[in-house]
């Protein structure tokens, strides 16, 4: 008699669910032709990969990991001092500030993008570089704010305490105190801002205005497009790069502790 | 001046100064647009206070049927995104299943991606439609009825649980575990079932989470254009897409129509924001170190 090993079934049904859209992004990507009626794809082909591997496209995919990478460091660096002080403030202001602070998690993105759009076309910073960086930075604020804060609830503010008592600066209490204790969230918030500032389309377009053209922008018209094939190879190199910073950065910390 | 520096207080007014700036800026931006939504748009020549055109808007019969859709499909979205994610993480915990860091990949998947992955696989020539055809359930590629651009925008709402469950997941796992620590050893050393474990400690300790995550969820797909643009239906509209459409076109009648749809987002995230705040001043919360 066969005995089916079906422990934690459900679990690999779910990891299947994962798995099987990403792996179906990679199999369109390799299948040049394929007839509805036939069982297996007519036309397998892998070096037509080689058109992504000239100049233009190239120009493309690193301006646009540039800006999500500055507008994340951006973000960690202005977003460090105010998550440092909210502990401090007391539980019923905290829980206010808190609410603002996540405003653009909390409002239909839609609301504020169109206010955003207003403000920088007001200062003239509508369709550079430095309004789709801004304008990033503002989306991912809240994510910095609460993930740092968080931490430094956690592990720093003990220390930070005794460091004050023993009088020491503000730039040291950074630098050889909170710095080395909130590392490994530092390092994951980076990883997760990246992200979210590389998936970016709708306000990459709001405000870039079709000058600012980032990879999300480029492979938004090819989906809705004919050409599958090619979309799919896009795509595929677009999910590759957030999946391996996923792996890397966010991914590698998570701990359960009884604190 | 240099003592000015060393002052711990002016230090710390001073690094927060960029971030203070960047959120006037946000909130600025949503004044202006609830301005405009009232009749105040100097620069088409409008600067008289009026609800007309809000009060058109509400009463057109185009705009009353896209927001409900709208709602229902962010409603039952978030509803059932957040109903998985409890079941996995109890079954995850149950059967103590630690190392599951593939169920959070879609976390990193963006919204156009899941759009292209929904296209691939539920397309009348995609993958599913194939399989069906070889297995003989459908003769031909038209008999597929595909739930991309479907009438009920269904196919929407399978991409956002997609995204949605694994991040309310990624939010619930940690403290259910947190509290299945806690309590588990308590609750068996009393005998007690593991459904009313679950109906009575585990759900009740992470209630305050579920709804913060139901709320961004919400919120997150009611003012979202990518998805719906991409694979909701074409006549059906959802709400962002309609006042996207009417932001870009140059016919001034769109303008208020645009705006009042505007409004109307800027209320349903009033309504959030309140009910985020009670759920941190009264919940579970209060009593944590730490929020989310």
């Amino acid at each position: 008699m066969v005995t089916l090993k079906n422990k934690n079934i459900i679990y690999k049904i779910l990891v299947v669910l994962v798995v099987i859209p990403i792996f179906a992004i990679f199999i369109q990507s390799v299948i040049l032709r394929y007839d509805y009626k036939s069982i297996l794809p007519d036309v397998i082909s892998i070096d037509n990969f080689k058109k992504f591997f000239t100049a233009n496209y190239f120009k493309l995919l690193l301006s646009s990991i540039l800006i999500s990478i500055i507008s994340a460091i951006i973000t960690i660096i202005i977003s460090l001092p105010i998550a440092n002080i909210l502990p401090n403030v007391s539980m019923n202001h905290r829980t206010t500030l808190y609410v603002i602070f996540l405003t653009p998690i909390l409002v239909p993105q839609f609301v504020y993008f169109y206010g955003i759009q207003n403000v920088f076309a007001k200062t003239g910073i509508i369709n550079t570089h430095l309004g789709v960086i801004l304008s990033h930075v503002i989306v991912m604020m809240p994510y910095a704010i609460i993930n740092l804060s968080n931490d430094i609830v956690l592990y720093g503010k003990k220390y930070e305490e005794v460091a004050f008592v023993m009088g020491v600066s503000d730039y040291k209490l950074y630098k050889d105190i909170m710095l080395p204790l909130i590392k490994g969230t530092l390092i994951n918030t980076l990883g997760l801002l990246f992200i979210i500032s590389f998936s970016q389309y709708f306000i990459t377009l709001m405000i870039g205005g079709g000058v600012v053209k980032t990879y999300a922008t480029y492979i938004f018209p090819l989906i809705l497009g004919n050409d599958r094939n090619f979309a799919a190879k896009a795509t595929f190199i677009y999910i590759a790069i957030n999946i391996i910073i996923y792996i890397i950065f966010v991914n590698s910390k998570r701990e359960v502790t009884d604190e | 001046m240099k003592k000015l520096l060393e002052n711990r207080k002016v230090i710390r007014v001073l690094s927060i100064i960029p971030i203070t700036i960047l959120y006037l800026i946000l909130f600025y931006g949503i004044f202006i647009s609830i301005v405009r939504s009232f009749g105040i748009y100097e620069a088409i020549g409008l600067n008289k206070f009026t609800l007309k055109y809000l009060i058109d808007i509400i009463m057109n019969k185009e705009v009353q049927f896209a927001i409900i859709r709208t709602f229902v499909v962010s409603f039952v979205e978030a509803l059932i995104s957040v109903i998985l994610a409890v079941l996995i993480s109890v079954y995850l915990i149950k059967n103590d299943i630690t190392n599951h860091k593939v169920l959070y990949v879609p976390i990193a998947v963006p919204h156009i991606v899941v759009a292209m992955m929904m296209i691939l696989l539920f397309a009348q020539n995609g993958f599913i439609s194939r399989i069906f055809y070889h297995l003989g359930i459908i003769n031909d590629s038209q008999e597929f009825n595909s739930i991309l651009n479907d009438k009920y925008n269904i196919g929407v709402i399978v991409a956002y649980v997609f995204k949605g469950t694994a991040y309310v997941l990624s939010v619930i796992y940690l403290i259910m575990k947190k509290n299945d620590y806690r309590y588990f050893e308590v609750a068996k050393l009393m005998n007690v079932k593991y459904g009313r474990y679950v109906r009575d400690i585990l759900l009740p300790t992470s209630m305050d989470s579920l709804i913060t995550s139901f709320l961004i969820l919400f919120s997150f797909s009611f003012g979202a254009y990518e998805l719906p643009y991409m694979i909701g239906n074409t006549s059906n509209k959802l709400l962002p897409v309609i006042a996207y459409e009417k932001h870009l076109s140059p016919n001034l009648y769109d303008k208020p129509i645009f705006l009042s749809i505007n409004l109307v987002m800027i209320v349903i995230g009033v309504i959030i924001i309140v009910i985020y705040k009670k759920v941190l001043d009264n919940g579970y919360f209060k009593k944590q170190k730490h929020y989310i």
